[in-house]
């Protein structure tokens, strides 16, 4: 089995694998008869947060037989993910968009703040995080041998980004949370941080490749973060429209547009993936 | 046997490679001639295949930097001169004759000292490329300005607008998107406990105290009083008077310190007090910032409310705009 079938597998894994999740927490609510709110200590907070992401690596682990990477890599690319990308996306979006008492309360959501909002301040420093932790960190490196790599690891420094997330909305909430509701979140905020890091690490795996200069390759990291960034702004815009049509919020909805949008990336990056490893294998 | 094989690559390659049109600019403006004189020594060794041949030394000169059979043929005709040019010089010595310096007859060998031939420079030594290229930084550089023009750009857009006011000589702006303005009694407790709800104050001393509210911030308010001057106590005595009278002793009190806004001098007092929004809330310490003056017959206090954050906003985006008429009737006891 080549090791792009196996990463695809993996995907797909990764989908059905929160699909078990989220069943998992429904079920577990309607059995267990949970009509209101779940409190959740730190280590459940942290547990439920990280649970999907964990759940894919180690999946992926067993499943990349062929050329296995390392797990302390791996494991320590997720928690940068989590500890640093997630903090310092986080501090500089709050840096960059302080709330104004005396500003208008906005509810168009299309308004040219909002898209200005979307893409160029919270896109663009959640996904510079991770590129940053991805190309100073492991990109160098000799583990780095296919570009199919640049997608494993770019994959597991966006679920420790998506896992800090994760754990920023369970702690918003104060642990106080809807079992089923919760788990939609997390499973939304995985699947997408999952897709835009797929085209962020194809970039990353094609750069490392490429037989041109350092111009032309800094154009095409360029390339594949302006595509996470692009798809960054439009799934958190879509998704709030959708899941909140009106006054109330719908996770569901959030959770179907979130498995649509991460499929269609997943079959967009495929075709170039072959091509890019058929290309440096020959 | 080498150059046999070069040749018949030279000759499958001549058709892949592509024609130049002809120029219309003179041979000076284009570069041509320089580039005819650097190619010149390459041109007397082989002049057919002078391009290839510079290309075929490019590619020997990345596996193994060996010299041309022409500096070899020079370097040795350059010995054997100076092995005669020895030979010479013992024979003089050995017949005592004073041998003559060497410098005065460089005419002799004219034809031997050729100009030394243009040699490119080796593409073996090409220079590793700059720190920003080799860590790929013009991308961070990108993505960076991209993300403070966002933020520059989402500031720009989400500014809130602003509504001037005029109370009696005093102007100001409020946001133009909070609650409309609500009048304030007088204070029902503090020093004066015990004293009726429903007594009147004094007729004439607060002539305006209005409160705008935020929309979206339960304590964010701006908050204005007009009053009469004070006849008997100076500014900062009837200001602490005002206070106390409001809120008893449960507020904490800052130091007051003058400020120039728009030539003239205003009293800045920054305190905190226990706030309920509405009467079953429980009460939360919320932050006042107070600047006073005095115009005429009348005092200007104005006071913007909130929790410390939203204090320090409101003061940095409505204090400047603060601006007193002296001549406003009110103000020098003419009535309208």
């Amino acid at each position: 089995m080549s090791r792009v079938r196996i990463a695809i597998a993996t995907e797909v894994m990764l989908l059905l694998g929160l699909v078990a999740f989220l069943a998992a927490a429904f079920l577990v609510e309607r059995g267990a008869g949970l009509e209101g709110a779940v409190k959740l200590g730190p280590v459940g907070q942290l547990a439920f947060a990280a649970l999907p992401a964990l759940l894919w690596l180690g999946y992926f682990r067993a499943q990349d037989s062929q050329e296995p990477e390392p797990r302390p890599l791996v494991f320590a690319l997720f928690l940068a993910g989590a500890l640093v990308a997630g903090p310092a996306a986080d501090l500089a979006v709050q840096l960059a968009l302080a709330p104004d008492v005396a500003a208008a309360p906005d509810f168009d959501r299309l308004s040219p703040e909002r898209l200005a909002a979307a893409f160029l301040v919270v896109a663009v420093a959640q996904e510079l995080a991770i590129y940053l932790v991805v190309r100073y960190s492991v990109y160098p490196m000799a583990e780095i041998a296919q570009p199919i790599d640049g997608l494993v690891y770019t994959s597991a420094v966006a679920l420790g980004f998506a896992a800090f997330r994760s754990h920023q909305y369970l702690g918003a909430l104060k642990g106080e949370v809807i079992l089923s509701v919760g788990a939609a979140r997390v499973v939304s905020f995985t699947l997408a941080h999952a897709s835009f890091a797929a085209v962020l690490g194809l970039a990353v795996g094609w750069a490392k490749f490429s037989p041109w200069g350092p111009v032309k390759r800094a154009l095409v990291l360029l390339g594949g973060l302006g595509g996470a960034i692009l798809l960054d702004g439009l799934f958190s815009l879509a998704e709030s429209a959708i899941a909140a049509p009106g006054l109330g919020f719908s996770p569901w909805r959030s959770v179907a547009f979130a498995f649509g949008f991460a499929v269609a990336v997943l079959i967009a990056i495929s075709l170039p993936l072959r091509k890019l490893t058929a290309r440096t294998a020959g | 046997m080498a150059d046999k094989d070069d040749q018949s690559k030279e000759e499958e390659r001549r058709p892949l490679r592509r024609r130049r049109a002809p120029s219309v600019v003179p041979d000076e403006e284009t570069g041509e001639r320089s580039r005819r004189i650097l190619s010149e020594p390459v041109a007397e060794a082989d002049d057919k295949a002078a391009p290839i041949k510079a290309r075929r030394w490019w590619f020997r000169a990345r596996s193994e930097p060996v010299a041309p059979a022409s500096d070899l043929a020079e370097t040795e005709a350059r010995a054997a001169a100076a092995r005669s040019a020895a030979a010479e010089l013992r024979s003089r010595l050995k017949s005592e004759e004073i041998p003559e310096l060497p410098a005065e007859k460089p005419a002799e060998p004219a034809e031997e000292k050729k100009p030394a031939p243009r040699r490119r420079r080796r593409t073996t030594e090409v220079m590793p490329p700059p720190f920003w290229q080799r860590h790929d930084l013009l991308v961070v550089l990108v993505a960076l300005l991209l993300f403070a023009g966002g933020a520059a750009a989402q500031r720009v857009l989400a500014a809130p607008a602003l509504v001037p006011i005029d109370e009696l000589g005093l102007h100001v702006a409020r946001p133009k998107t909070w609650l409309s303005p609500v009048r304030v009694g007088p204070p029902v407790s503090g020093l004066a406990a015990g004293v009726e709800s429903s007594a009147a104050a004094r007729p004439g001393k607060v002539l305006r105290h209005v409160v705008y509210q935020s929309a979206v911030a339960a304590t964010a308010r701006l908050e204005i009083r007009i009053a009469e001057r004070p006849a008997s106590a100076s500014l900062k005595s009837a200001l602490v008077l005002g206070r106390i009278s409001r809120y008893g002793d449960s507020f904490t009190p800052a130091e007051s310190t003058d400020r120039t806004i728009g030539g003239r001098d205003w009293v800045r007092t920054q305190y905190r007090y226990p706030f309920k929004s509405a009467p079953g809330d429980a009460p939360v310490i919320a932050t006042a910032i107070e600047y006073a003056t005095i115009n005429g017959r009348l005092m200007y206090v104005v006071t913007v409310h909130g929790d410390e954050k939203t204090v320090r906003r409101l003061e940095t985006l409505l204090v400047p705009t603060l601006k007193v008429d002296p001549n406003h009737p009110a103000a020098v006891g003419r009535s309208k």
